[in-house]
């Protein structure tokens, strides 16, 4: 299927990657000047308050809800979204994003199929089980199952203002813990054998 | 006891209490920014007019006075504990084993940090590519930082090399066998960094020292046998130090420890890019309507009358910008939010004042045009994206020999 996506709206505000850098270089990399920088610092205005230490800034990103889905034909869905950041600069930005013959969302998936994915893409902070679906009408005509993705596109990677202990990280900390055990074991098993031998 | 003494338990204390509070933007413990301000927070309000500074900004981040104020009070709080600690007859018995532990956190606290910006830089995370707007900007108009950073972001090759030198010497620094070796490498790379920081005025400088400073404590007990070797030219032996007292006799617990810390370290690194899949931001998509537009016609009316008329170009920054420069080159930029839908663009100065422009996009012309009233007086700038990719400072060439340029 030739897929084609047509990504409007402000997701340059969504960022699915923020860049390394200094408050003060990201203030300038957007052409911001001496006399602004102050003001942008005393109120942690815009996008400032994720840069620090020239590191490259990943857990302060704004949240972003899903408001509603709007199925605007057989091939067009446009996703309704807000930005709800606690920075003044970034409250309550409204924004849209449209999908053109997409995969997944489409009139062509049940709507628990393309919530799924629209949470695991997009990574939404809301639930996305109230979200309405305007215009949704379910088609007779169904994909054969285990379609491979074409041409997705992650928009935000990861949950910015989760409690830093969600579960994906839980897991991924708990895997190396028993890597760690497995391999500090096998390491010493072999130490051992080269000593007997 | 000697004042010796005294001055190296004061410094490798204040080296700790660094590692410990100051708030690094982690994202396996991002809890140190909570606990710092919880703990300093007031007490760095409170200090700030007393040592002359009225007004300081109340988060604690690189370069702020907050910061510096910070790393004054774990000064004196180090130099207090310092007296305490060297007059007790318990820390006596144990200081060797103590500073034996603390050189081993300080090189894993420096060799995770080496990870994370060489990961950073391999990516092409940190120095990113330049802005269409820094592009066009003047050569001297731009400040030496925003140059510095700017300039880094044009080469890939760089990048990568640079940040293999750091992820090298992360990984030589974790293993004790190499550890001497990955320190010499690490404080020649932090030596560079803090010259660059200084000198091209980047507002890393405090933490950059204080790496420099856990490099240099954590090689401190060789420095006796390289003056041995390399100046007396003597034979000497590195000194190998007995590990800490943490599980002396339980290998099994000392090994798993490590590793989980290693594999912990490498999850910081290497967890953004794994998550949003990107691994040279370089090629990243760039979001929508980003670029630079050169003005081609505004609103027929004198610069008295349209105050756009002297706009020359106009540029969309992929964190959400909207930046307009004039025939000075002088820049305004806004905040920019774009509604899709109604083709709207929402603009947000910094009195948070908002303005609604609408747009249409011709993207058969990459025409951007731009349509804004005043008092019921309608204004157009109409601009064409410019191919920014292309200018020179974004070649990615190598000339081995003059002739070819």
């Amino acid at each position: 299927m030739n897929t084609k996506f047509i990504l409007a709206g402000i997701f340059a505000c969504i960022g699915v990657f923020a860049n390394g850098q200094t408050k003060l270089i990201a203030h300038k990399s957007h052409s911001g000047s001496t006399e602004t920088f102050e003001t942008a610092l005393k109120n942690d205005f815009f996008d400032l308050e994720s840069s620090n230490f020239g590191e490259v800034p990943f857990h302060k990103r704004p949240k972003h809800i899903l408001d509603s889905v709007v199925f605007v034909s057989d091939t067009i869905t446009v996703l309704v979204c807000s930005n709800k950041s606690n920075s003044p600069g970034n409250q309550s930005e409204k924004y849209a994003i449209t999908l053109s013959n997409h995969p997944i969302v489409s009139k062509k998936h049940s709507k628990k199929k393309i919530k799924t994915f629209l949470q695991e893409e997009y990574n939404f902070q809301n639930s996305l089980d109230s979200v309405p679906f305007i215009e949704y009408k379910e088609s007779t005509t169904k994909l054969p199952k285990n379609k491979k993705k074409e041409g997705s596109f992650s928009l935000i990677s990861q949950n910015p203002n989760q409690t830093p202990f969600d579960n994906s990280k839980l897991l991924l900390v708990g895997l190396v813990g028993v890597f760690a055990v497995l391999a500090a074991f096998i390491s010493l098993k072999w130490k051992q054998l080269r000593f007997w031998n | 006891m000697s004042l010796s003494h005294y001055l190296q338990t004061g410094i490798y204390l204040f080296a700790f209490l660094c590692v410990l509070f100051i708030p690094f933007p982690f994202i396996f413990f991002p809890f140190q920014e909570t606990y710092t301000q919880f703990l300093f927070g007031d007490l760095i309000q409170v200090i700030a007019p007393i040592v002359g500074i009225e007004q300081v900004h109340s988060g604690i981040s690189s370069d702020t006075t907050s910061l510096y104020i910070l790393v004054l009070l774990l000064l004196i709080l180090s130099a207090g504990l310092s007296v305490l600690f060297e007059s007790s007859k318990r820390w006596e018995f144990h200081r060797g084993s103590i500073l034996i532990l603390l050189r081993k956190v300080f090189s894993y606290y420096l060799a995770l940090q080496l990870l994370k910006y060489g990961v950073d830089k391999i990516f092409k995370a940190q120095f990113y590519l330049p802005e269409p707007n820094i592009l066009y900007t003047p050569f001297g108009q731009l400040s030496k930082d925003i140059l510095y950073w700017s300039t880094i972001g044009t080469s890939y090759l760089y990048n990568v090399i640079t940040g293999c030198v750091e992820v090298l010497a992360a990984l030589f620094v974790l293993f004790q066998r190499a550890r001497v070796v990955g320190l010499l490498l690490s404080i020649g790379i932090m030596i560079h960094i803090v010259a660059i920081n200084i000198g091209f005025d980047i507002s890393v400088k405090l933490y950059s020292c204080f790496l420099l400073l856990l490099a240099l404590i954590a090689l401190s007990p060789q420095v006796s046998l390289f003056y041995q070797f390399f100046i007396l030219q003597k034979p000497a032996a590195l000194t190998v130090e007995a590990s800490p007292f943490l599980f002396p006799h339980q290998a099994i617990i000392q090994r798993t420890l490590k590793l989980f810390i290693v594999g912990l370290f490498f999850l910081e690194a290497f967890y953004p890019y794994r998550q949003s899949k990107t691994f040279n931001d370089d090629l990243v998509a760039r979001p929508f309507l980003h670029g630079a537009y050169q003005v081609q016609t505004t609103s027929r009316d004198s610069v008295m009358q349209n105050p756009f008329s002297s706009i020359k170009r106009f540029f969309i920054h992929r964190n959400g910008y909207i930046i307009f420069q004039d025939q000075a080159d002088q820049t305004k930029d806004f905040k920019l939010q774009i509604d899709s839908t109604t083709h709207v663009f929402v603009l947000t100065d910094y009195t948070m004042h908002q303005t609604q422009i609408r747009y249409e996009y011709n993207k058969q012309d990459s025409l951007l045009t731009l349509h804004y009233k005043i008092q019921d007086k309608l204004y157009i700038i109409q601009g064409r994206a410019l191919n920014w990719k292309s200018l020179p400072a974004l070649k990615d060439e190598i000339h081995w020999t003059i002739e070819s340029n």
